[in-house]
């Protein structure tokens, strides 16, 4: 399991927790406002939309109404009529009557500079050809005419059999109908382009008109192109490069693509500045609930803070007296938890130090108890010798048989027999007294004066002890022995134990000392049959023993471990031989 | 910081940078494309337009990656609209500039910028032998009116022997009549020909113009103007029963004309050097995409148009430099085409091959 931050994530989540709703909220407010307002332009452009598409039809219906009146009066009132229509026509330019060779014959127009005349020949003219070949009527493409040198269209019908008529329009007409489709900001929202993709009104940029731009080379094209989208909202860069929004339709008469058409900008600019305003609403509203948010956080963090404080304080054995700043109710029952935790704690603590003392003490009465039956079993034979040559002295003084000589023989060995108890009692008080003395030893010496201590404890058992310490190389070390003497005691009477509680046969126990690898190894084993592998693992733990309550505290290895482990920087682990345990010391040669 | 938090931070700055990183403009190369679009001359103008521009859409203006942009003005034949337009191309850093369609417009354009040497102004169909045998920063797939390429016409002229020649022209194209003024009249002379009769002024009220021709069937009327006012020249001048043989200069070489002149302009002659009846594959090609784009018959000056075109993507293609372009054009020396190969000289003029087309039951025919 991954270990998190509490604090982080309190705020992580208060914070998203705060701004995410807020978020979501001002997105979809936003959303819905930018797609109804969308929704109003397309309703607003359709209705310019349909409208247009109307009126073009409209007035190309009455210039083909223009041509229907000159096939019913022409023929009867010829010249003086032509001129007279352009005074009513006002979408028309010219009007050209061409015989059946494409001759003109009459004509009337409005340019000023005069440069078609009767007789002209319009024969190779697509208006003249489309009805010559056959048509009824014809409306041509965008083309520079020849009258008024603009781009242009015209109308032809036949008259008759031997008359066409040709009605050159205006195209400055669609400009004046365009006029009235403005936007907002002044500019006008149609552009009408013929079926070829040619510019016939575009007040925005006339230029594309007189210059019969197409409309391939613009972004509006291949929406054009696609053709399905008529009537669909549409957003597209003009040759300005600005962006627009539009709709567009074709109109029945002549296919034209009349695109209805606003700047985006400028369509947008209430919502933008409404957008504006609710995302700075939307700001402050977010920096309000992260400033809520971290000093929620920190009101509820500040005393989780103190009380990670109080118990990092503990953990260092310091007391905690009182935790401030509980106002939340759980918090308060938390801290008062934790301080009646910490005095429970402070009591267990104070029990098991009593208990532990209690136990050194024990300890350290059966070590005594085991001092003096050691000392015990040292004086027995000296003191038994003693009291043989007292009472030996007076009977044989009794009997008057005691000579000098026997009797200063008995005194000097007397003598003898007390310097030994006298030494004895001196080993013993050496041993105590250096208990945690700090010096330089040399350890072979030293583990000797040891198992002095305790080889008449094993003879008397019988118990053979194996002496396989190397002499060869002094092992000089700087420590305190009666901790090291400590523990190879310990594990000798443990071994000793054993020996006797499972009544071996020849018990022995073997010690050796070598040094290997800047490490010293003492070595002691025996042939009690070895640990059980089940709680060979155990035998260090405190108050864990296999003896008898009466017997043992269960305190003498873990007291050796300690020993080893924290005060001479060692190690002490036990393996089973064939034979038996073996407890291994290792000390680093620097000790 | 948590790494909860350091993750947060980090995706925020990735994003952040990303949306950085993809926001970055494309690369941008802007083309000026100027030349008469509206009005009489527009249909010149227009036509190369239409070429060139269909060289562009065909390559979806997009040039190793960088997007091409051609800003069109409008020079009107008019020289405040001529030099406008340059200006604007100045002012806006624009290197690489395509016109214009009229020799005389091209020679205000090249003196406005016979000092911005790292600009390139290059003309689909100036022809006016002042631009000939210069180094400058000027180069035309036209050729030039010079005495080589006007040895045919020449020819005919001096061998048909007519009696007057009376030469109508544009006084607004200077630069392009001048060519034929002088240059045409001076060899006409030399071969034993005659100076021309009268020098008319198309411009002039069709009344005055009226008073000045009194041509007959054995004369030579030779008009060099634009091509709607060529039709309507000719169409006056068959009315009033003028029937000379009528030269016209290849300006006016446009279906305008054919539709606009009737039957008037049959046995017309242009001494050209493009056929409008071409079998050559590419130029049937294109004639193919024009139509398809346009819906209509491309004239021999958007093919010009859009030979220029495909040179120029084809150069683009491999130098970024505009200020080293000429060079590398006339380095290569020789491009294919759409009828033939364009092969350029060390000044940038080009060499080919002109011939007759005459006016055949309204079309071009090469004769």
């Amino acid at each position: 399991m991954r270990i998190k931050s509490l604090k982080n994530n309190i705020i992580i989540y208060l914070l998203l927790f705060s701004i995410v709703p807020l978020f979501i909220a001002s997105t979809f407010i936003l959303y819905n406002a930018y797609n109804s307002e969308k929704k109003n332009i397309f309703y607003k452009h359709n209705q310019f939309l349909t409208q247009a598409l109307d009126e073009t039809d409209t007035l190309l219906n009455d210039i083909e109404d223009i041509g229907v009146y000159l096939k019913d009066r022409y023929p009867i009132k010829k010249h003086g009529m032509v001129s007279g229509l352009l005074r009513v026509g006002k979408n028309i330019n010219t009007v050209m009557i061409l015989n059946n060779d494409g001759i003109l014959v009459d004509f009337s127009t409005s340019t000023k500079k005069n440069n078609i005349f009767i007789g002209y020949d319009y024969s190779n003219t697509k208006y003249f050809k489309a009805i010559k070949n056959g048509a009824k009527r014809h409306w041509t493409d965008v083309y520079l005419s020849l009258e008024n040198h603009i781009p242009s269209i015209s109308y032809s019908v036949r008259i008759d059999k031997d008359t066409i008529a040709v009605l050159i329009v205006n195209l400055k007409v669609l400009d004046n109908f365009s006029k009235r489709f403005k936007s907002g900001d002044g500019s006008t929202m149609i552009q009408i382009i013929d079926k070829n993709g040619i510019y016939i009104s575009n007040l925005q940029k006339p230029e594309t008109v007189s210059q019969r731009q197409n409309i391939h080379d613009t972004d509006l094209f291949t929406l054009y192109d696609i053709g399905d989208d008529s009537y669909k909202q549409i957003q597209f860069l003009d040759e300005d490069k600005k962006e627009n929004i539009a709709i567009f339709g074709i109109s029945k008469k002549l296919n034209w693509l009349i695109v209805i058409q606003e700047n985006y900008n400028f369509v947008f600019k209430t919502y933008y500045s409404n957008l504006r305003f609710i995302i700075l609403f939307a700001f402050v509203l977010i920096s309000l609930s992260i400033y809520f948010s971290f000093k929620f956080s920190k009101s509820i963090l500040r005393p989780l803070d103190e009380m990670s404080e109080k118990m990092d304080d503990v953990s260092t054995g310091k007391t905690v007296e009182e935790i401030k700043y509980n106002q939340f109710t759980e918090l308060r029952l938390l801290s008062t938890n934790f301080l009646l935790m910490q005095s429970k704690l402070k009591d267990r603590e104070e029990q098991n130090r009593l208990k532990d003392k209690q136990l050194h003490e024990s300890s350290k009465m059966a070590q005594m108890g085991e001092m003096i039956g050691n000392i015990a079993h040292q004086w027995r034979q000296p003191l038994s010798f003693i009291s043989t040559a007292a009472s030996g002295m007076k009977v044989q003084k009794e009997y008057s048989i005691l000579t000098d000589e026997k009797f200063y023989n008995y005194c000097d060995q007397i003598v003898e027999h007390t310097h030994f108890l006298s030494e004895t009692i001196d080993t013993f008080r050496n041993f105590i007294r250096d208990n945690k003395e700090i010096r330089e030893i040399i350890l072979q010496n030293e583990i000797d004066n040891t198992l002095k201590v305790i080889s008449s404890s094993l003879s008397n058992n019988y118990i053979r002890l194996l002496n396989k310490i190397n002499y060869d190389t002094e092992i000089k070390m700087l420590m305190s022995m009666g901790e090291l003497s400590q523990v190879i005691i310990n594990i000798i009477n443990n071994a000793k134990d054993i020996l006797l509680e499972k009544k071996i046969e020849s018990p022995y126990i073997e010690i050796e000392l070598y040094t290997i690898d800047k490490k010293v190894i003492i070595a002691i084993s025996d042939n009690g049959g070895g640990i059980p592998s089940e709680i060979i693992e155990k035998v260090f733990d405190p108050y864990f023993t296999t003896k008898h309550k009466s017997q043992g505290t269960g305190l003498g290895l873990h007291m050796s471990y300690k020993i080893i482990t924290e005060s001479l920087k060692g190690k002490i682990y036990v393996q089973n031989t064939k034979e038996g345990a073996k407890f291994f010391i290792e000390l680093p040669l620097e000790n | 910081m948590s790494s909860r938090l350091r993750n947060i931070v980090v995706l925020c700055l990735i994003t952040i940078l990303f949306l950085g990183c993809s926001s970055e403009k494309k690369e941008e190369l802007n083309i000026g494309f100027v030349a008469g679009l509206s009005g009489k001359y527009s249909s010149l103008g227009i036509s190369i337009r239409n070429g060139f521009t269909l060289a562009f859409d065909e390559i979806d203006y997009v040039i190793n990656n960088k997007k091409i942009t051609i800003i069109e003005k409008d020079d009107k034949q008019n020289t405040d609209d001529a030099k406008e337009a340059i200006e604007y191309f100045v002012k806006n850093d624009i290197k690489l500039i395509v016109g214009n369609a009229t020799s005389a417009m091209t020679k205000i354009s090249h003196s406005l910028l016979k000092n911005s040497k790292d600009t390139l102004l290059i003309s689909a169909t100036a022809s006016s032998s002042e631009f000939t045998q210069k180094k400058d920063n000027f180069l035309r797939i036209q050729v030039d009116k010079s005495s080589r390429s006007n040895e045919k016409l020449v020819d005919y002229i001096v061998n048909k022997k007519f009696k007057d020649t009376y030469f109508i022209y544009d006084s607004n194209n200077k630069s392009y009549v001048q060519d034929y003024q002088i240059i045409l009249q001076d060899l006409i002379v030399k071969r034993g020909g005659k100076v021309f009769f009268k020098n008319i002024d198309i411009n002039q009220p069709y009344e005055v113009i009226q008073k000045e021709i009194q041509a007959k069937k054995d004369d030579l009327i030779i008009i060099v103007a634009n091509s709607v006012d060529s039709a309507s020249m000719i169409q006056f001048l068959r009315l009033q029963q003028i029937k000379s043989q009528v030269i016209c200069s290849g300006w006016a070489k446009t279906y305008d004309f054919l539709e606009n002149g009737g039957r008037a302009i049959e046995g017309v002659l242009f001494f050209t050097g493009y056929d409008d009846n071409s079998e050559d594959l590419s130029f049937l090609k294109f004639k193919k995409y024009y139509q398809l784009k346009y819906n209509k018959k491309p004239s021999v000056f958007a093919a010009q148009g859009y030979e220029l075109g495909k040179l120029l993507i084809q150069e683009l293609e491999k130098n970024k430099n505009i200020s080293t372009l000429k060079q590398q054009i006339l380095q290569e020396k020789v491009f294919d085409g759409l009828q033939g190969r364009i092969i350029f000289n060390e000044y940038g003029d080009v060499t080919r091959d002109y011939f007759f087309m005459e006016v055949k039951n309204g079309k071009f025919v090469k004769k």
